[in-house]
Protein backbone atom coordinates (compact mmCIF):
# COMPACT_ATOMS: atom_id res chain seq x y z
CA UNK A 1 0.00 0.00 0.00
CA UNK A 2 2.88 2.62 1.10
CA UNK A 3 4.58 1.44 -2.04
CA UNK A 4 1.67 2.31 -4.20
CA UNK A 5 1.18 5.74 -2.55
CA UNK A 6 5.11 6.23 -2.87
CA UNK A 7 4.79 5.23 -6.55
CA UNK A 8 2.17 7.46 -7.98
CA UNK A 9 3.50 10.62 -5.87
CA UNK A 10 6.52 10.14 -7.74
CA UNK A 11 4.70 9.22 -11.37
CA UNK A 12 2.92 12.61 -10.30
CA UNK A 13 6.01 14.20 -9.37
CA UNK A 14 7.31 13.21 -12.61
CA UNK A 15 3.84 14.11 -14.90
CA UNK A 16 3.77 17.46 -13.01
CA UNK A 17 7.17 18.71 -13.68
CA UNK A 18 6.61 17.06 -17.56
CA UNK A 19 3.30 18.85 -17.84
CA UNK A 20 4.67 22.14 -16.44
CA UNK A 21 8.18 21.96 -19.04
CA UNK A 22 5.57 21.48 -22.08
CA UNK A 23 3.58 24.50 -20.29
CA UNK A 24 6.27 26.86 -20.14
CA UNK A 25 7.93 25.60 -24.01
CA UNK A 26 4.72 26.25 -25.36
CA UNK A 27 4.53 29.62 -23.78
CA UNK A 28 4.29 33.21 -25.51
CA UNK A 29 6.63 33.70 -28.77
CA UNK A 30 5.86 29.86 -29.49
CA UNK A 31 2.33 30.15 -30.05
CA UNK A 32 1.87 30.27 -33.75
CA UNK A 33 -0.92 32.30 -34.72
CA UNK A 34 -2.25 32.97 -38.80
CA UNK A 35 -4.19 35.62 -38.80
CA UNK A 36 -1.40 37.90 -37.10
CA UNK A 37 0.78 37.69 -40.08
CA UNK A 38 1.06 40.44 -41.92
CA UNK A 39 0.60 38.38 -45.10
CA UNK A 40 -2.59 37.80 -43.81
CA UNK A 41 -4.37 40.87 -45.74
CA UNK A 42 -3.90 41.51 -49.23
CA UNK A 43 -2.34 44.36 -49.77
CA UNK A 44 -3.41 45.24 -53.00
CA UNK A 45 -6.87 44.23 -53.51
CA UNK A 46 -9.39 46.86 -54.35
CA UNK A 47 -11.01 48.36 -51.14
CA UNK A 48 -14.45 50.15 -51.56
CA UNK A 49 -14.52 53.75 -52.95
CA UNK A 50 -15.60 56.19 -51.06
CA UNK A 51 -17.90 58.55 -53.40
CA UNK A 52 -16.48 61.88 -52.29
CA UNK A 53 -19.13 64.37 -54.20
CA UNK A 54 -22.24 62.52 -54.84
CA UNK A 55 -23.89 65.69 -55.19
CA UNK A 56 -21.83 67.55 -58.07
CA UNK A 57 -21.77 63.97 -59.90
CA UNK A 58 -25.50 63.40 -59.89
CA UNK A 59 -26.02 66.93 -60.89
CA UNK A 60 -23.52 66.11 -63.92
CA UNK A 61 -24.85 62.74 -64.73
CA UNK A 62 -27.85 62.18 -64.13
CA UNK A 63 -29.74 65.83 -63.33
CA UNK A 64 -32.37 66.05 -61.28
CA UNK A 65 -32.89 62.32 -60.19
CA UNK A 66 -32.26 62.18 -56.08
CA UNK A 67 -29.23 61.40 -54.95
CA UNK A 68 -28.55 57.82 -53.74
CA UNK A 69 -27.42 57.35 -50.03
CA UNK A 70 -23.26 57.50 -50.40
CA UNK A 71 -22.95 55.08 -47.71
CA UNK A 72 -25.14 52.60 -48.00
CA UNK A 73 -23.97 51.52 -51.66
CA UNK A 74 -25.69 48.00 -53.03
CA UNK A 75 -23.22 44.84 -53.47
CA UNK A 76 -23.82 42.78 -56.43
CA UNK A 77 -21.88 39.36 -55.55
CA UNK A 78 -19.80 38.50 -58.97
CA UNK A 79 -18.45 35.44 -57.01
CA UNK A 80 -20.88 33.18 -59.81
CA UNK A 81 -20.09 34.78 -62.84
CA UNK A 82 -16.06 34.67 -62.29
CA UNK A 83 -15.27 33.27 -64.90
CA UNK A 84 -17.25 34.57 -67.73
CA UNK A 85 -15.60 38.07 -65.78
CA UNK A 86 -12.15 36.55 -66.34
CA UNK A 87 -12.56 35.91 -69.82
CA UNK A 88 -14.55 39.21 -71.13
CA UNK A 89 -12.01 41.57 -69.26
CA UNK A 90 -8.82 39.83 -70.34
CA UNK A 91 -5.32 39.71 -69.19
CA UNK A 92 -4.91 43.68 -68.58
CA UNK A 93 -8.01 43.91 -66.09
CA UNK A 94 -7.56 41.27 -63.08
CA UNK A 95 -10.70 41.05 -61.51
CA UNK A 96 -9.49 41.76 -57.97
CA UNK A 97 -12.80 42.08 -55.84
CA UNK A 98 -16.20 39.90 -55.84
CA UNK A 99 -17.87 42.53 -54.64
CA UNK A 100 -19.31 45.58 -57.67
CA UNK A 101 -20.57 48.44 -55.41
CA UNK A 102 -23.18 49.88 -56.97
CA UNK A 103 -25.35 53.34 -56.58
CA UNK A 104 -29.13 52.18 -57.76
CA UNK A 105 -30.67 55.95 -59.51
CA UNK A 106 -34.10 55.15 -59.35
CA UNK A 107 -35.67 55.37 -62.78
CA UNK A 108 -32.43 56.21 -64.27
CA UNK A 109 -29.97 53.67 -63.66
CA UNK A 110 -26.70 53.59 -61.37
CA UNK A 111 -23.98 55.30 -60.06
CA UNK A 112 -19.99 52.96 -60.33
CA UNK A 113 -16.80 53.67 -58.95
CA UNK A 114 -13.01 52.58 -59.41
CA UNK A 115 -9.92 53.35 -58.87
CA UNK A 116 -7.12 53.12 -60.76
CA UNK A 117 -3.71 53.07 -60.62
CA UNK A 118 -2.74 56.39 -62.58
CA UNK A 119 1.34 57.04 -63.90
CA UNK A 120 1.76 59.70 -60.67
CA UNK A 121 -1.02 57.89 -58.16
CA UNK A 122 -4.63 56.74 -57.97
CA UNK A 123 -7.19 57.98 -60.15
CA UNK A 124 -11.08 57.78 -59.21
CA UNK A 125 -13.31 56.82 -61.92
CA UNK A 126 -17.34 57.62 -61.29
CA UNK A 127 -19.15 56.54 -63.76
CA UNK A 128 -22.96 56.73 -64.57
CA UNK A 129 -24.74 54.20 -66.58
CA UNK A 130 -28.22 53.95 -67.83
CA UNK A 131 -30.80 51.48 -66.67
CA UNK A 132 -30.13 49.91 -70.29
CA UNK A 133 -26.09 49.16 -69.63
CA UNK A 134 -24.71 52.75 -71.63
CA UNK A 135 -22.53 55.25 -70.21
CA UNK A 136 -24.35 58.69 -69.25
CA UNK A 137 -20.85 60.29 -68.18
CA UNK A 138 -17.54 59.28 -66.68
CA UNK A 139 -16.11 61.83 -64.02
CA UNK A 140 -12.98 61.80 -62.07
CA UNK A 141 -13.30 62.58 -58.56
CA UNK A 142 -9.59 62.31 -57.24
CA UNK A 143 -6.45 62.14 -59.42
CA UNK A 144 -2.36 63.13 -58.46
CA UNK A 145 -1.59 63.49 -62.07
CA UNK A 146 0.93 66.32 -63.05
CA UNK A 147 -0.52 68.89 -65.29
CA UNK A 148 0.13 67.89 -68.27
CA UNK A 149 -1.48 64.49 -67.78
CA UNK A 150 -4.45 65.99 -65.56
CA UNK A 151 -5.19 68.06 -68.84
CA UNK A 152 -5.63 65.72 -70.94
CA UNK A 153 -8.30 62.98 -68.38
CA UNK A 154 -9.94 65.80 -67.70
CA UNK A 155 -10.14 67.38 -70.74
CA UNK A 156 -14.42 67.19 -71.80
CA UNK A 157 -13.32 65.35 -75.35
CA UNK A 158 -12.27 62.97 -73.39
CA UNK A 159 -14.55 62.19 -70.72
CA UNK A 160 -17.25 62.86 -73.61
CA UNK A 161 -15.57 60.10 -75.73
CA UNK A 162 -16.91 57.18 -72.88
CA UNK A 163 -20.61 57.97 -73.58
CA UNK A 164 -22.49 55.95 -74.80
CA UNK A 165 -20.66 52.84 -74.60
CA UNK A 166 -21.95 49.56 -73.42
CA UNK A 167 -20.19 46.69 -72.12
CA UNK A 168 -20.09 45.32 -75.93
CA UNK A 169 -18.29 48.27 -77.40
CA UNK A 170 -14.83 48.60 -78.30
CA UNK A 171 -12.62 50.79 -76.14
CA UNK A 172 -9.47 52.40 -77.44
CA UNK A 173 -7.57 55.61 -76.51
CA UNK A 174 -8.37 58.65 -78.72
CA UNK A 175 -5.51 58.90 -81.26
CA UNK A 176 -4.54 61.95 -80.37
CA UNK A 177 -4.27 61.10 -76.99
CA UNK A 178 -0.18 62.45 -75.59
CA UNK A 179 2.35 59.62 -75.42
CA UNK A 180 2.87 61.31 -71.69
CA UNK A 181 -0.98 60.58 -70.85
CA UNK A 182 -1.16 57.05 -72.06
CA UNK A 183 -0.69 55.43 -69.55
CA UNK A 184 -3.16 57.11 -66.88
CA UNK A 185 -5.67 57.39 -69.58
CA UNK A 186 -5.42 53.95 -70.48
CA UNK A 187 -6.07 53.24 -66.42
CA UNK A 188 -8.59 55.29 -66.89
CA UNK A 189 -10.20 53.08 -69.92
CA UNK A 190 -9.64 49.62 -68.39
CA UNK A 191 -11.18 51.12 -65.53
CA UNK A 192 -14.74 52.09 -67.21
CA UNK A 193 -14.62 49.18 -69.40
CA UNK A 194 -14.22 46.97 -66.44
CA UNK A 195 -17.20 48.73 -64.46
CA UNK A 196 -19.16 48.50 -67.32
CA UNK A 197 -18.63 44.82 -67.97
CA UNK A 198 -19.15 43.85 -64.28
CA UNK A 199 -22.18 45.81 -63.87
CA UNK A 200 -23.63 43.74 -67.13
CA UNK A 201 -22.68 40.52 -66.26
CA UNK A 202 -23.83 41.64 -62.60
CA UNK A 203 -27.40 42.72 -63.39
CA UNK A 204 -28.30 40.59 -66.15
CA UNK A 205 -31.06 37.86 -65.16
CA UNK B 1 16.56 9.50 2.34
CA UNK B 2 13.41 10.79 -0.29
CA UNK B 3 12.33 6.71 0.66
CA UNK B 4 12.24 7.65 4.39
CA UNK B 5 11.14 11.52 3.94
CA UNK B 6 8.63 10.12 1.58
CA UNK B 7 7.52 6.91 3.95
CA UNK B 8 6.97 9.85 6.92
CA UNK B 9 4.77 11.85 4.48
CA UNK B 10 2.51 9.73 3.71
CA UNK B 11 2.06 8.11 7.46
CA UNK B 12 -0.31 10.88 7.62
CA UNK B 13 -1.66 11.11 4.13
CA UNK B 14 -4.80 13.14 4.90
CA UNK B 15 -2.29 15.65 7.12
CA UNK B 16 -0.03 16.00 4.75
CA UNK B 17 -2.41 16.40 2.04
CA UNK B 18 -4.26 19.36 3.82
CA UNK B 19 -0.61 20.58 3.90
CA UNK B 20 0.14 20.53 0.35
CA UNK B 21 -3.11 21.49 -0.46
CA UNK B 22 -2.33 25.11 1.11
CA UNK B 23 0.73 25.30 0.42
CA UNK B 24 -0.21 24.51 -3.80
CA UNK B 25 -3.03 27.25 -2.74
CA UNK B 26 -0.51 29.89 -1.48
CA UNK B 27 2.00 28.73 -4.35
CA UNK B 28 -0.79 29.30 -7.02
CA UNK B 29 -1.70 32.93 -6.04
CA UNK B 30 1.88 33.87 -4.78
CA UNK B 31 3.00 32.56 -8.75
CA UNK B 32 0.34 34.13 -10.35
CA UNK B 33 0.90 37.55 -8.52
CA UNK B 34 4.43 37.91 -9.68
CA UNK B 35 3.83 36.10 -13.65
CA UNK B 36 1.24 39.21 -13.14
CA UNK B 37 3.25 41.39 -11.85
CA UNK B 38 6.23 40.84 -14.30
CA UNK B 39 4.41 40.98 -17.39
CA UNK B 40 2.36 43.62 -16.34
CA UNK B 41 6.14 45.66 -16.04
CA UNK B 42 7.15 44.28 -19.08
CA UNK B 43 4.00 44.71 -21.32
CA UNK B 44 3.65 48.24 -20.19
CA UNK B 45 7.16 48.79 -20.94
CA UNK B 46 6.31 47.14 -24.15
CA UNK B 47 3.65 49.67 -24.97
CA UNK B 48 5.37 52.72 -24.21
CA UNK B 49 8.41 51.81 -26.00
CA UNK B 50 6.14 50.89 -28.63
CA UNK B 51 5.10 54.07 -29.14
CA UNK B 52 8.91 54.84 -29.80
CA UNK B 53 9.03 58.08 -28.19
CA UNK B 54 9.03 58.84 -24.25
CA UNK B 55 9.21 62.83 -24.88
CA UNK B 56 8.73 65.28 -27.78
CA UNK B 57 10.21 68.40 -28.09
CA UNK B 58 7.56 71.13 -30.05
CA UNK B 59 8.39 74.58 -30.80
CA UNK B 60 7.06 77.11 -28.07
CA UNK B 61 2.45 77.42 -28.18
CA UNK B 62 -0.13 75.69 -26.41
CA UNK B 63 1.21 72.53 -24.78
CA UNK B 64 -1.97 71.30 -24.87
CA UNK B 65 -2.75 71.68 -28.31
CA UNK B 66 1.01 70.62 -29.35
CA UNK B 67 0.37 67.44 -27.76
CA UNK B 68 -3.12 66.93 -29.08
CA UNK B 69 -1.44 67.39 -32.81
CA UNK B 70 1.22 65.41 -32.33
CA UNK B 71 -0.86 62.59 -30.52
CA UNK B 72 -3.17 62.48 -33.59
CA UNK B 73 -0.40 62.82 -36.05
CA UNK B 74 -0.75 65.97 -37.42
CA UNK B 75 1.63 68.81 -38.49
CA UNK B 76 2.73 71.49 -36.33
CA UNK B 77 2.24 75.07 -37.32
CA UNK B 78 5.42 76.52 -36.10
CA UNK B 79 8.98 75.24 -36.29
CA UNK B 80 12.16 74.32 -33.84
CA UNK B 81 15.79 75.47 -35.31
CA UNK B 82 17.59 72.31 -36.34
CA UNK B 83 20.13 73.32 -33.83
CA UNK B 84 17.55 72.09 -30.99
CA UNK B 85 18.53 68.65 -32.27
CA UNK B 86 22.15 68.91 -31.10
CA UNK B 87 21.39 70.11 -27.91
CA UNK B 88 18.81 67.39 -26.96
CA UNK B 89 21.29 65.02 -28.39
CA UNK B 90 23.82 66.38 -25.92
CA UNK B 91 21.45 65.79 -22.79
CA UNK B 92 22.62 62.77 -20.97
CA UNK B 93 19.46 61.21 -20.64
CA UNK B 94 18.95 61.07 -24.06
CA UNK B 95 19.23 57.90 -25.60
CA UNK B 96 18.12 58.71 -29.04
CA UNK B 97 16.30 61.96 -30.89
CA UNK B 98 14.74 61.16 -34.10
CA UNK B 99 14.24 65.16 -35.76
CA UNK B 100 10.68 65.38 -38.21
CA UNK B 101 9.05 67.81 -40.25
CA UNK B 102 5.57 67.65 -41.04
CA UNK B 103 3.78 69.43 -43.08
CA UNK B 104 -0.15 68.95 -44.03
CA UNK B 105 -1.74 69.82 -47.12
CA UNK B 106 -5.73 69.75 -47.09
CA UNK B 107 -7.06 68.48 -49.73
CA UNK B 108 -11.19 69.58 -48.49
CA UNK B 109 -12.43 68.50 -51.60
CA UNK B 110 -11.02 64.93 -51.92
CA UNK B 111 -12.15 65.14 -48.35
CA UNK B 112 -8.78 63.94 -47.04
CA UNK B 113 -5.58 65.45 -45.99
CA UNK B 114 -2.24 64.66 -47.01
CA UNK B 115 0.30 64.18 -44.66
CA UNK B 116 4.10 64.56 -45.84
CA UNK B 117 6.65 63.37 -42.52
CA UNK B 118 10.30 64.35 -43.36
CA UNK B 119 12.53 61.95 -41.40
CA UNK B 120 16.02 60.66 -40.80
CA UNK B 121 17.39 57.23 -40.60
CA UNK B 122 17.07 57.34 -36.39
CA UNK B 123 13.01 57.01 -37.56
CA UNK B 124 13.63 53.16 -38.09
CA UNK B 125 15.59 52.48 -34.22
CA UNK B 126 12.44 54.82 -33.01
CA UNK B 127 9.57 53.42 -34.84
CA UNK B 128 10.58 49.72 -33.77
CA UNK B 129 6.82 48.83 -35.58
CA UNK B 130 8.42 49.82 -39.25
CA UNK B 131 8.94 46.68 -41.53
CA UNK B 132 8.72 46.90 -44.92
CA UNK B 133 6.17 44.81 -47.31
CA UNK B 134 7.92 45.29 -50.11
CA UNK B 135 11.28 47.49 -51.32
CA UNK B 136 13.78 49.38 -49.48
CA UNK B 137 14.21 52.08 -47.28
CA UNK B 138 14.48 56.10 -48.50
CA UNK B 139 18.37 56.63 -49.87
CA UNK B 140 17.63 59.26 -52.55
CA UNK B 141 16.31 62.57 -51.94
CA UNK B 142 12.95 61.89 -54.49
CA UNK B 143 12.29 58.56 -52.89
CA UNK B 144 8.93 57.81 -50.67
CA UNK B 145 8.11 55.67 -48.49
CA UNK B 146 4.08 54.67 -47.80
CA UNK B 147 2.44 53.95 -44.83
CA UNK B 148 0.51 50.71 -45.74
CA UNK B 149 -2.75 52.31 -46.14
CA UNK B 150 -1.46 55.65 -48.21
CA UNK B 151 0.05 52.64 -50.52
CA UNK B 152 -3.84 50.86 -50.92
CA UNK B 153 -5.52 54.44 -51.52
CA UNK B 154 -2.82 55.73 -54.19
CA UNK B 155 -2.65 51.95 -55.48
CA UNK B 156 0.89 52.47 -55.20
CA UNK B 157 3.96 49.64 -55.17
CA UNK B 158 7.68 50.04 -54.78
CA UNK B 159 8.94 51.17 -58.08
CA UNK B 160 5.84 53.50 -58.96
CA UNK B 161 6.22 57.28 -59.73
CA UNK B 162 4.12 59.75 -56.84
CA UNK B 163 2.97 63.30 -57.76
CA UNK B 164 2.60 65.76 -55.29
CA UNK B 165 0.39 67.70 -57.10
CA UNK B 166 0.19 70.94 -54.00
CA UNK B 167 4.25 71.11 -54.51
CA UNK B 168 4.83 70.03 -58.02
CA UNK B 169 7.49 66.96 -56.61
CA UNK B 170 7.90 63.48 -57.83
CA UNK B 171 8.95 61.07 -56.01
CA UNK B 172 9.65 57.39 -56.42
CA UNK B 173 8.09 54.91 -54.05
CA UNK B 174 11.02 53.27 -52.70
CA UNK B 175 8.98 50.81 -50.31
CA UNK B 176 5.69 50.44 -48.48
CA UNK B 177 5.32 49.89 -45.07
CA UNK B 178 2.97 47.19 -42.77
CA UNK B 179 0.08 48.04 -41.51
CA UNK B 180 0.86 49.57 -37.96
CA UNK B 181 -2.31 50.23 -37.34
CA UNK B 182 -0.94 53.85 -36.38
CA UNK B 183 -0.96 57.13 -38.07
CA UNK B 184 1.99 56.26 -39.94
CA UNK B 185 -0.37 53.53 -42.12
CA UNK B 186 -1.85 56.72 -43.58
CA UNK B 187 1.35 58.99 -44.34
CA UNK B 188 3.75 60.07 -46.84
CA UNK B 189 7.13 59.43 -45.84
CA UNK B 190 10.43 61.53 -47.50
CA UNK B 191 13.92 62.27 -46.15
CA UNK B 192 14.27 65.23 -44.01
CA UNK B 193 15.62 67.94 -46.26
CA UNK B 194 13.42 67.06 -49.03
CA UNK B 195 10.49 67.65 -46.87
CA UNK B 196 12.30 70.74 -45.68
CA UNK B 197 12.47 71.69 -49.09
CA UNK B 198 9.40 70.97 -50.45
CA UNK B 199 7.76 73.20 -47.64
CA UNK B 200 10.31 76.16 -48.14
CA UNK B 201 11.60 75.29 -44.42
CA UNK B 202 15.48 74.51 -44.54
CA UNK B 203 16.66 74.06 -41.31
CA UNK B 204 13.65 73.81 -39.27
CA UNK B 205 11.85 70.89 -37.85
CA UNK B 206 8.10 70.83 -36.35
CA UNK B 207 9.40 68.15 -33.56
CA UNK B 208 12.21 66.24 -32.13
CA UNK B 209 10.86 62.98 -31.15
CA UNK B 210 13.02 61.89 -27.91
CA UNK B 211 13.74 58.05 -26.32
CA UNK B 212 15.70 58.37 -23.02
CA UNK B 213 18.21 55.90 -21.86
CA UNK B 214 15.55 55.29 -18.82
CA UNK B 215 12.13 56.24 -18.30
CA UNK B 216 12.58 57.61 -14.46
CA UNK B 217 15.18 60.06 -15.86
CA UNK B 218 11.98 61.70 -17.62
CA UNK B 219 11.71 64.84 -14.80
CA UNK B 220 15.32 65.61 -14.73
CA UNK B 221 15.47 65.37 -18.74
CA UNK B 222 12.19 67.80 -19.03
CA UNK B 223 13.40 70.29 -17.05
CA UNK B 224 16.83 69.98 -18.49
CA UNK B 225 15.68 70.07 -22.26
CA UNK B 226 12.69 72.99 -21.58
CA UNK B 227 15.80 75.22 -21.56
CA UNK B 228 16.59 74.51 -24.78
CA UNK B 229 15.34 77.94 -26.62
CA UNK B 230 11.89 78.13 -28.44
CA UNK B 231 11.87 74.75 -27.37
CA UNK B 232 9.06 72.87 -24.93
CA UNK B 233 8.77 69.68 -23.49
CA UNK B 234 5.00 68.42 -24.87
CA UNK B 235 5.11 64.34 -24.25
CA UNK B 236 3.55 62.07 -21.97
CA UNK B 237 5.37 63.29 -19.63
CA UNK B 238 2.18 62.84 -17.16
CA UNK B 239 0.98 59.99 -18.40
CA UNK B 240 4.01 57.91 -18.32
CA UNK B 241 4.54 59.44 -14.60
CA UNK B 242 1.25 57.78 -13.92
CA UNK B 243 2.31 54.70 -15.50
CA UNK B 244 4.82 54.62 -13.39
CA UNK B 245 2.99 55.62 -10.06
CA UNK B 246 0.50 53.52 -10.20
CA UNK B 247 3.07 50.30 -11.54
CA UNK B 248 4.74 50.75 -8.66
CA UNK B 249 1.65 51.09 -6.00
CA UNK B 250 1.03 47.53 -8.00
CA UNK B 251 4.11 46.05 -7.33
CA UNK B 252 3.86 46.94 -3.65
CA UNK B 253 0.63 45.56 -2.80
CA UNK B 254 1.48 42.59 -4.68
CA UNK B 255 4.68 42.54 -2.58
CA UNK B 256 1.92 42.40 0.08
CA UNK B 257 -0.14 40.14 -1.01
CA UNK B 258 2.58 37.46 -1.67
CA UNK B 259 4.14 37.76 1.78
CA UNK B 260 0.73 36.89 3.28
CA UNK B 261 0.84 33.97 0.78
CA UNK B 262 4.42 33.01 2.32
CA UNK B 263 3.74 33.19 5.76
CA UNK B 264 0.58 30.97 5.46
CA UNK B 265 2.64 28.28 4.02
CA UNK B 266 5.51 28.55 6.53
CA UNK B 267 3.41 28.88 8.81
CA UNK B 268 1.26 25.54 7.60
CA UNK B 269 4.64 23.47 6.93
CA UNK B 270 6.04 24.61 10.75
CA UNK B 271 2.65 23.10 11.80
CA UNK B 272 3.06 19.82 10.30
CA UNK B 273 6.88 19.37 10.72
CA UNK B 274 5.85 20.25 14.63
CA UNK B 275 3.27 17.76 14.97
CA UNK B 276 5.07 15.17 13.19
CA UNK B 277 8.07 15.42 15.47
CA UNK B 278 5.79 15.67 18.32
CA UNK B 279 3.97 12.31 17.18
CA UNK B 280 7.33 10.57 16.00
CA UNK B 281 9.54 11.60 19.29
CA UNK B 282 10.02 7.67 20.23
CA UNK B 283 10.82 6.84 17.06
CA UNK B 284 13.52 9.36 16.44
CA UNK B 285 15.10 8.17 19.82
CA UNK B 286 14.88 5.03 18.65
CA UNK B 287 16.93 6.04 15.64
CA UNK B 288 19.60 8.24 18.08
CA UNK B 289 19.75 4.83 20.10
CA UNK B 290 20.90 2.58 17.11
CA UNK B 291 23.80 5.65 16.60
CA UNK B 292 21.95 8.08 14.08
CA UNK B 293 23.62 11.40 14.79
CA UNK B 294 21.80 14.53 15.69
CA UNK B 295 22.55 16.15 12.26
CA UNK B 296 21.36 13.15 10.73
CA UNK B 297 17.85 13.63 12.44
CA UNK B 298 18.23 17.12 11.68
CA UNK B 299 18.88 16.38 7.95
CA UNK B 300 15.58 14.10 7.89
CA UNK B 301 13.36 16.14 9.36
CA UNK B 302 14.73 19.21 7.38
CA UNK B 303 14.81 17.01 4.07
CA UNK B 304 11.03 16.28 4.69
CA UNK B 305 9.62 20.04 5.04
CA UNK B 306 11.90 20.60 1.93
CA UNK B 307 9.94 17.70 -0.08
CA UNK B 308 6.44 18.66 1.57
CA UNK B 309 7.44 22.61 0.25
CA UNK B 310 8.42 21.36 -3.23
CA UNK B 311 5.36 18.86 -3.77
CA UNK B 312 3.59 21.37 -2.41
CA UNK B 313 5.03 24.44 -4.58
CA UNK B 314 5.07 21.74 -8.33
CA UNK B 315 1.38 21.14 -7.69
CA UNK B 316 0.71 24.99 -7.18
CA UNK B 317 2.44 25.39 -10.55
CA UNK B 318 -0.21 23.10 -11.87
CA UNK B 319 -2.98 25.32 -10.45
CA UNK B 320 -1.46 28.00 -11.48
CA UNK B 321 -1.32 27.11 -15.02
CA UNK B 322 -5.08 25.60 -14.92
CA UNK B 323 -6.43 28.56 -13.17
CA UNK B 324 -4.36 31.44 -14.43
CA UNK B 325 -7.24 32.83 -17.19
CA UNK B 326 -9.73 32.74 -14.14
CA UNK B 327 -7.55 34.69 -11.89
CA UNK B 328 -6.40 36.68 -14.55
CA UNK B 329 -10.00 37.61 -14.95
CA UNK B 330 -10.75 38.22 -11.41
CA UNK B 331 -6.78 40.46 -10.77
CA UNK B 332 -7.27 42.26 -14.31
CA UNK B 333 -10.24 44.93 -12.88
CA UNK B 334 -7.99 45.63 -9.88
CA UNK B 335 -4.75 46.27 -12.08
CA UNK B 336 -4.54 50.06 -13.19
CA UNK B 337 -3.99 50.42 -17.11
CA UNK B 338 -2.89 46.91 -17.51
CA UNK B 339 -1.84 45.87 -21.16
CA UNK B 340 -4.11 44.60 -23.70
CA UNK B 341 -2.38 41.77 -24.25
CA UNK B 342 -3.50 38.51 -22.10
CA UNK B 343 -1.06 37.97 -18.94
CA UNK B 344 0.44 34.53 -18.77
CA UNK B 345 -0.07 33.19 -15.58
CA UNK B 346 3.65 31.49 -15.27
CA UNK B 347 6.98 32.72 -16.73
CA UNK B 348 10.40 30.92 -16.36
CA UNK B 349 11.53 33.76 -13.72
CA UNK B 350 7.70 33.68 -11.90
CA UNK B 351 9.31 29.41 -11.34
CA UNK B 352 12.11 30.06 -10.83
CA UNK B 353 11.45 32.77 -8.35
CA UNK B 354 9.17 30.36 -6.45
CA UNK B 355 11.17 27.46 -6.07
CA UNK B 356 13.84 29.60 -4.72
CA UNK B 357 11.57 31.42 -2.09
CA UNK B 358 9.73 28.40 -1.09
CA UNK B 359 12.93 25.83 -0.82
CA UNK B 360 13.92 28.75 1.55
CA UNK B 361 10.59 28.48 3.13
CA UNK B 362 10.90 24.72 3.55
CA UNK B 363 13.98 24.62 5.14
CA UNK B 364 13.04 27.72 7.56
CA UNK B 365 9.62 26.45 8.36
CA UNK B 366 11.64 23.10 9.32
CA UNK B 367 14.17 24.41 10.95
CA UNK B 368 12.47 24.37 14.65
CA UNK B 369 10.99 21.16 14.25
CA UNK B 370 14.40 19.71 12.98
CA UNK B 371 16.26 21.34 15.67
CA UNK B 372 14.14 20.15 18.37
CA UNK B 373 13.98 16.37 16.58
CA UNK B 374 17.78 16.23 16.89
CA UNK B 375 17.68 17.51 20.71
CA UNK B 376 15.60 14.42 21.88
CA UNK B 377 17.17 12.15 24.32
CA UNK B 378 17.10 8.82 23.52
CA UNK B 379 16.61 7.19 26.87
CA UNK B 380 14.18 10.00 27.19
CA UNK B 381 12.21 8.87 24.17
CA UNK B 382 12.58 5.79 24.51
CA UNK B 383 10.46 5.91 27.79
CA UNK B 384 7.53 7.52 26.12
CA UNK B 385 4.87 4.72 25.49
Amino acid sequence: MKKSIIALAAVGLVGSALGLAYLLYNDESDVKTTYARPDAFPQHSQPMVPWRAPKTDMTALFPGAPVPDSSAPQVIALSSKRAELVKRLGKETPLDSNALYVYPVEAHGAVLLRRAAGEFGAIEVVLGVESSGKIVGVRLQRHREPPEIASVLTAPAFLASFSGKTAQSSFELPPTTPLVAEKSAGAVLRAVRALLIEYDAGTRT
Amino acid sequence: MLALALKNLTRRPLRSLLTLSGLAGAVAFLSCLLAFSESYRSGLRRELDGMGMQLMLVPLGCPFDAAAQVIKGRALETSLPESALALARRDPAVALASPIFAAALPRPALGRTDLWVGVDDTARTMRAWWKLTAGHWPTQPDDVLLGAEAAITELRQPGDRFYSPETGRTFTVCGVLTRSGTSDDSQFFVPLATAQAMFGKPGRLTGIALRLTDPALLGAASRRLQEIPGAQVVTLTEMIGTFLNLMGAARALMLGVALVAVAIGSLSVFNTMLAATLERTRELGVLRALGVSRSGIFALLAFEALLLTLLGTLVGFLLAQLLGTGIEALVRPFLPLAPSSPLPPLTVTTVAQCLALMSTVGLVAGAFPAWRACRIHPAEALKIT
